[in-house]
């Protein structure tokens, strides 16, 4: 072979990749992401710059080759990153036309799944696992440009007694001040319980260090995984807040109430004070997430039991109810939506004033809803066509 | 070619280049049971016919593993060496068989895991099963119920249609059939939750979603899903 065939040969695949690439232009992030399930299970991503749009075909988007990626995903800035538990490996990717293209990755040692993660600064992320087999809280801050990493162990209290395993429910990193919720679970093969305490432990930062832990039993499991849904939010004041859900679907506690904590912008220890008992307002149920909408107005959204039988149809039967809390009274007041599908769903998107809500409903379609707080007028815009199963996230880029 | 641990897994799991496949069955259908078998260098022919027999036990017949049980521990000494030689060539005549016939259709097959940690794994002709720890399964290929207390993971080879009964309580059976799709891979739990300890749980693994993210990563860990 001549040395012209041999580059032709080798330089050809290239020159088609990079000929074949689309323009900058059309690869460029849009503002939002939205993740559905159809009913044949193929999972899509796809963007769009408008959630006022008459319709969006999910279809038309990503197909997602890798099964149930929705609940890994942390979305921010038009990237997405991910934690492949079976390789600890952890990833960036940027949607590209129809692909998900990998853009970065590193090895993330002992680091099977995501407990909760927390942007300590705008390219800066805190990771955070429990490892049940050493027994440690481990975490990983990886600036995002360049994913170099820094990884150790959080002072935090291991599992003991009758416990063996633990769930990191929240961080929130205030100056120095790093808080970080947790609860204890007995597991075995089919089944588990969750201690009947809410815990937070106040970290000296950068440094790990434990300095103070505070309990409380009147709920239990504080906040979530955060990347299937959100459990906390920061207000205007500055005072951070979270959401414990001990019901059927997170903590497996259901005889304690689900309730709303809160730490003040100028005190370093939950507030003794303050506990929306959720369970025992008007929505007299368990609920899981919380979405901020400003003014002092957050929205739960809540099971509704008799309409579900147990774990076997509680994903799959529209149940699901929105609420309107307000923080400083407890009142919670019903949005006037079909009822929800899906145990656990990124699924409110609020953006200059209006809550943009996804409703999956098998009776009513899928819909996105918008809420305006001040005039608590609710109306039905863009559609979800296609086969649509589940809206499982919906982003903002 | 020198008949390894490994070999026998790979050869197990249908990994073997047509070289190995040929030592391997040249060896199982030679006489010399023995001969060409490699023992791991860290253990002797008995501790390792010993647990070899501890992992062929749970997927054996529960007749066969009452069988085993008459061995009072002065006679299984006696029969140290002669069960060494037998047990090599009887996991590798298990494996072969699994593999290639599958289970016996006409047999009721039980499967206790006492394991706390470790799957048992257990190949039919029409799907795979991997029994979680502190899990058992009966299998009764005539009328194709599958009752099980635990967690168990099912692989069809082909659509299916099975009963598949939690058991672990006896006044909750079910008999609801279940379709099950060639190439999804189906969990099956008895899932004790706190308002309801005996809640029989069949669900694809993409319907894993429905369960609380602990058990989820639970069963997605412990099944390799």
């Amino acid at each position: 072979m001549t040395e012209f065939k041999k580059f032709v040969l080798l330089a050809l695949p290239f020159f088609l990749a990079v000929a074949g690439c689309s323009s900058p232009n059309e690869n460029s992030p849009k503002k939002y992401s939205i993740y559905a399930m159809m009913k044949d299970g193929s999972e899509y991503i796809i963007q769009t710059d408008s959630l006022d749009a008459k319709a969006i075909e999910p279809a038309d988007g990503a197909k997602i080759a890798i099964k149930d990626v929705w609940s890994d995903l942390i979305v921010k800035d038009g990237f997405y990153y991910r934690l492949d538990w079976k390789t600890e490996t952890f990833f960036k990717y940027r949607l590209e036309g129809d692909h998900l293209i990998e853009l970065d990755t590193v090895k993330l040692p002992g680091f099977s799944f995501l407990e909760t993660y927390h942007w300590v600064a705008k390219d800066s992320l805190l990771l955070i696992t429990y490892n049940k087999h050493v027994k440690k809280t481990l975490y990983a801050k990886l600036s995002v440009p360049d994913f170099v990493l820094k990884t150790g162990e959080m002072n935090i209290p291991t599992p003991a007694g009758i416990f063996n395993w633990m769930s990191i429910g929240f961080a929130q990193l205030r100056k120095d001040k790093l808080f970080v919720g947790y609860t204890y679970h007995t597991t075995s093969t089919n089944g588990f319980t969750t201690s009947d305490t809410a815990h937070v432990s106040v970290l000296k930062y950068p440094e790990m260090i434990c300095l103070q832990v505070f309990k409380d039993t009147k709920s239990t499991y504080p906040g979530g995984i955060n990347t299937e849904e959100p459990f906390t939010f920061t207000d205007e004041k500055g005072d951070f807040y979270y959401i414990a859900c001990p019901g059927i679907a997170l903590g497996n506690h259901p005889d304690k109430p689900t309730g709303i904590y809160r730490i003040k912008s100028n005190e370093e220890h939950p507030d003794s004070s303050f506990f929306i008992n959720i369970s025992a307002s008007a929505i007299q149920n368990h609920a899981y997430g919380i979405w901020y909408i400003g003014n002092g107005k957050a929205i739960v959204r809540s099971e509704r039991k008799g309409l579900f039988t147990g774990m076997k149809d509680h994903y799959k039967v529209a149940h699901f109810d929105f609420y309107v809390v307000e923080l400083a009274t407890g009142k919670a007041e019903r949005l006037a939506l079909p009822l929800d599908k899906g145990t656990a769903r990124q699924c409110i998107i609020y953006k200059d004033g209006i809550a943009y809500i996804t409703i999956n409903s098998d009776t009513a379609g899928s819909y996105v809803w918008t809420y305006n707080p001040e005039t608590k007028t609710l109306k039905r815009g863009m559609k979800f066509e296609g086969e649509i199963d589940y809206i499982l996230r919906i982003d903002e880029l | 070619m020198r008949i390894s641990k490994e070999l026998i897994e790979k050869y197990h799991d249908g990994l073997c280049s047509p070289s190995e496949k040929e030592a391997v069955e040249n060896w199982l259908n030679s006489d010399a049971v023995d001969e060409a078998f490699e023992l791991p260098s860290e253990i002797s022919k008995e501790q390792f016919s010993d647990d070899i027999w501890n992992e062929i036990a749970v997927i054996l017949p529960e007749e066969k593993q009452e069988q085993v049980s008459v061995f009072s521990p002065a006679r299984r000494s006696v029969w140290r060496q002669a069960a060494a030689v037998l047990l090599v060539g009887a996991a590798g005549m298990t494996f072969f068989f699994l593999k290639n016939k599958g289970v016996n259709s006409s047999n009721i097959i039980v499967v206790k895991n006492t394991s706390e940690t470790v799957n048992k794994d257990l190949e039919a002709s029409e799907y795979t099963i991997s029994v979680g720890p502190n899990s058992n399964v009966e299998i009764n290929n005539k009328n194709g119920v599958i009752d099980f207390c635990g967690a168990v993971m099912i692989n069809p080879k082909k659509d299916l249609t099975l009963t598949i009964q939690g058991t672990c309580e006896v006044n909750k059976l079910s008999n609801e059939k279940h379709y099950l799709k060639k190439g999804l891979t189906y969990i099956a739990l008895n899932y004790k939750s706190s308002s309801n300890p005996g809640e029989v749980l069949i669900l694809d693994d993409g319907s894993l979603m429905g369960l609380p993210p602990l058990m989820k990563r639970q069963l997605m860990h412990q099944f390799n899903i």
